[in-house]
């Protein structure tokens, strides 16, 4: 499919070439120019669909290992999920995943929006309700949020949580964004 | 983010229209007025405990200002089934106060629970409550903590028996170990001896409300609303701060 929507604009941008007006000799170089060029940086992007295909695989996937676990619920319309980052965790590696769905029915409606650690057989390690957070990062065995979230079975706020071994919550700790990783020089940069 | 501004002529309506305080009534009976009274209503239970909680109580319009932004008015049709949306298809919120869970048990009123197991979630009255509820229960902080029988004030005496722990004699005696340590010189940090004398008040380990979430606009959005409405905090905050204060009857 993408080899024929690769033809399809190539024939577009041939059938342009056809009906512009001549250009003068001076434009004509650049404007050849820009076609292969933009022919050359459009031939990598096409044959990365599969890559693209193989997401949305992963993505249906683990959208219906979340119903199939009560995380997600078909009555609801999910609007959001996307993979964040991946943790390695001793042998294993979970899937840091972002999932938002709403409620239908109402002019505001409620939103079910949640953090989910999954596996790579796609089952589900621990759940964190994000509210209007959105995950960041992964960092050494930790999630960076942009904001604060409660982690109820610990008395615990804070957008940075720490996992163990199973992937499951055992702290959350508070960081300034000015903190984090990529936004300043390494600290023993700064000395 | 901006609010709409045919959401703000929608709420605007409620201005001049008095079909907007149906329910005032049946709102400020559940939440009761910010004092200690001997009512059942939520403001009254919780500033009752409120030494622990420091809960000062909650103005009964913040619902007021939920219901409008939740229901969208009396032109909606949802004003005459579900003004609270509450359960709605796939509403994770309706199941959790029909089974009690996340600790709902605790907020809700004694005859809340049964009524919200036995009728149709489709009565403005009861989607109300209910939505309340749901409210309160979110904006809660839960623990586990010993709580004092309160029909026996009575200090007991227990001797330590061979082999004994704090966990073993709580449990033979219905006391915890936190009450145990705390009558005891030593707290936990010593072994018990043989012979030694325990004091101990019956006390069993339970859910209870350990303190309360601050009621401003931006928590009472993200815990009712869950993040759905981006816009949902500057909503609560036009209705309850601009137009309360303007409603003519």
């Amino acid at each position: 499919m993408g080899q024929e929507a690769g033809k399809k604009w190539a024939a577009t941008v041939a059938h342009c070439q056809c009906v512009q007006p001549a250009l003068p000799k001076s434009g004509r170089l650049p404007g050849i120019t820009l076609f292969v060029l933009l022919s050359l940086a459009a031939q990598p992007v096409f044959s990365r669909d599969a890559d693209w295909d193989a997401w949305s695989n992963i993505q249906g996937k683990a959208y219906a290992a979340l119903q199939a676990q009560g995380i997600a619920d078909k009555d609801r319309i999910l609007v959001h999920l996307a993979h964040t980052c991946s943790l390695k965790k001793g042998h294993k590696t979970y899937r840091v995943l972002e999932m938002r769905e709403l409620v239908r029915g109402g002019p505001s409606p409620r939103g079910i929006n949640y953090l989910v650690l999954m596996d790579n057989r796609f089952r589900v390690a621990a759940k964190v309700e994000l509210g209007m957070a959105r995950p960041y990062y992964c960092d050494a065995g930790k999630v960076i949020l942009n904001l604060p979230v409660d982690i109820p079975w610990l008395g615990n706020t804070g957008n940075v949580l720490v996992l163990d071994d199973l992937a499951h919550v055992v702290r959350a700790e508070q960081m300034e964004t000015s903190d984090m990783a990529g936004f300043r020089p390494k600290r023993s940069e700064r000395h | 983010m901006t609010i709409n501004q045919n959401w703000k002529n929608t709420v605007d309506d409620g201005i001049n229209n008095a079909a907007w305080d149906a329910y005032d009534t049946i709102i400020h009976n559940e939440v009761g007025d910010m004092i200690c009274s001997a009512d059942q209503h939520y403001n009254a239970r919780f500033i009752e405990n409120a030494y622990h909680t420091k809960y000062t109580g909650v103005d009964w319009k913040l619902m007021k200002a939920i219901l409008w932004v939740e229901s969208g008015g009396p032109r909606n049709s949802a004003w005459t089934t579900r003004p609270m949306q509450i359960g709605n298809k796939g509403d994770p919120a309706y199941d959790v106060l029909k089974r009690g869970a996340d600790d709902s048990s605790i907020i809700m009123a004694s005859d809340l629970l049964s009524t919200i197991k036995t009728q149709s979630i489709d009565q403005p009255e009861l989607n109300i409550r209910t939505g309340i509820a749901y409210l309160f229960t979110r904006m809660a902080y839960f623990d586990t903590d010993t709580v004092f029988d309160p029909d026996d004030a009575k200090v007991y005496l227990e001797v330590v028996q061979q082999g004994d722990s704090l966990e073993k004699i709580g449990k033979r005696v219905g006391t915890t170990v936190d009450v145990l340590a705390s009558l005891r010189k030593l707290g936990k940090s010593k072994t018990l001896q043989p012979g030694e004398k325990l004091q101990y008040r019956k006390a069993t380990l339970q859910r209870v409300i350990k303190s309360w979430r601050t009621w401003d606009y931006q928590n009472i959005a993200a815990r009712y609303n869950g993040g759905g409405d981006p816009a949902y905090a500057e909503k609560l905050e036009y209705v309850h701060a601009t137009l309360f204060p303007k409603l003519v009857r």
